[in-house]
């Protein structure tokens, strides 16, 4: 009786483990949300998008966190980060994988930067 | 009779956990992005361009309206390493490292951030990684819309450094942290910014110049220029 107790509860416990996902799906995100870089007194903390995000909507906006006077580029735009520390800046999207890339450097030469993939799939 | 009961309820649950475990372990939208073409690629190709014809025939209506060219499908979403590419198709391999096959069309948008719209097939090199977006017609085969090579490094840099000559509407040269000279060509098109600040642009200003990665060797044209403020240190 113990025995077969004993088997069971290992079996169960074999077929437990079993249920966790062992494949990893090709689309999942690999930058979860905030994605934070540094470099000396540099740090750069982007809130959104996130990678690998699917939008609908034909515009997304990047939104973010840096030391006031970094100076960023966003695809095509440049900014300089104001004092409040927060930035963010529309992109427009076309439909499909849209790569948004961030760069982002300080007065003293410190540089991070960011590629982040978003599906528009309106 | 009461062991034995015992034994068959426990051999029981076994079976409902393993086959739920098994349910749940299986990646659905891989199995979606795996399915294997049974015929070669070429043929699939042809086949689906004759069906494509024919659909388009009957949905040119629909589609001038609402811009969508591809309208039918599950939509799929890939990303990976490119392995291979012809005219016809394209093999992307996953995270996972199993190798999806994607099919091209007429159709398909190719972009590649470097070459902008004038990106064609030719211009994609096994080893990019990229991002296609697909749909999965009725027998399983995926169609790529969009085909987007994600860089593996930004095409824009970030020049740091003091101005030591400065030709209005022409170029920038700067030293930068490293030591080394840089001269940019400056366009109607080049930022000057802040715009507060764009009149004490001159040399000795600290700057940050935004620039297309030089790929060429040929002198990159500045984009943007941000002029730092001067760091005073207090008394």
């Amino acid at each position: 009786m113990r025995k077969t107790i004993l088997l069971g509860m290992v079996l169960l416990s074999i077929s437990v483990a079993c249920a966790v996902p062992t494949t990893q799906n090709p689309t999942a995100t690999l930058h979860p949300t905030p994605w934070e870089e540094a470099a000396g007194a540099l740090w750069v903390r982007i809130l959104s998008p996130a990678d690998n995000e699917i939008v609908t909507a034909r515009s997304v906006e990047v939104q973010g966190e840096a030391p006031a006077d970094t100076v960023l580029s966003i695809n095509d735009e440049i900014l300089v980060v104001s004092a409040d520390q927060a930035f963010s800046l529309p992109v427009e999207l076309e439909e499909g994988v849209n790569v948004i890339e961030i760069v982002a450097s300080d007065y003293d030469g410190n540089e991070v930067f960011f590629i982040i993939t978003v599906t528009c799939q309106p | 009779m009461n062991k034995r009961w015992m034994i068959y309820t426990l051999v029981l649950l076994l079976v409902v956990f393993f086959g739920a475990s098994q349910a749940l372990a299986s990646p659905v939208d891989v199995t979606v992005a795996k399915k294997t073409p049974g015929k070669t690629p070429g043929a699939q190709a042809t086949e689906r361009a004759i069906e494509r014809a024919a659909d388009q025939a009957d949905d040119d209506d629909n589609e001038e309206n609402n811009g969508n060219g591809n309208s039918k499908g599950k939509p799929v979403n890939i990303k990976g390493i490119l392995v291979s590419v012809d005219a016809e198709s394209l093999e992307i391999k996953l995270s996972d490292d199993s190798i999806v096959t994607v099919m091209i069309t007429e159709e398909t948008r190719i972009q590649i951030p470097t070459l902008g719209k004038d990106a064609a097939i030719e211009n994609l090199v096994p080893g990019v990684q990229v991002g296609v977006q697909a749909r999965e017609d009725e027998d399983g085969l995926l169609i790529a819309k969009s085909i987007t090579v994600i860089p593996g490094k930004t095409t824009k840099v970030h020049r740091i450094g003091i101005v030591t000559e400065y030709l209005e509407g022409d170029s920038i040269t700067i030293e930068a942290k490293d030591g080394e000279s840089y001269t940019f060509a400056i366009t109607e098109d080049t930022k000057i910014l802040p715009a507060s600040r764009a009149d004490g642009l001159e040399e000795g200003v600290r700057v940050t110049i935004i620039a297309p990665r030089d790929v060429t060797g040929g002198e990159p044209t500045a984009k943007g220029i941000v002029i730092h403020p001067t760091k005073t240190t207090e008394p």
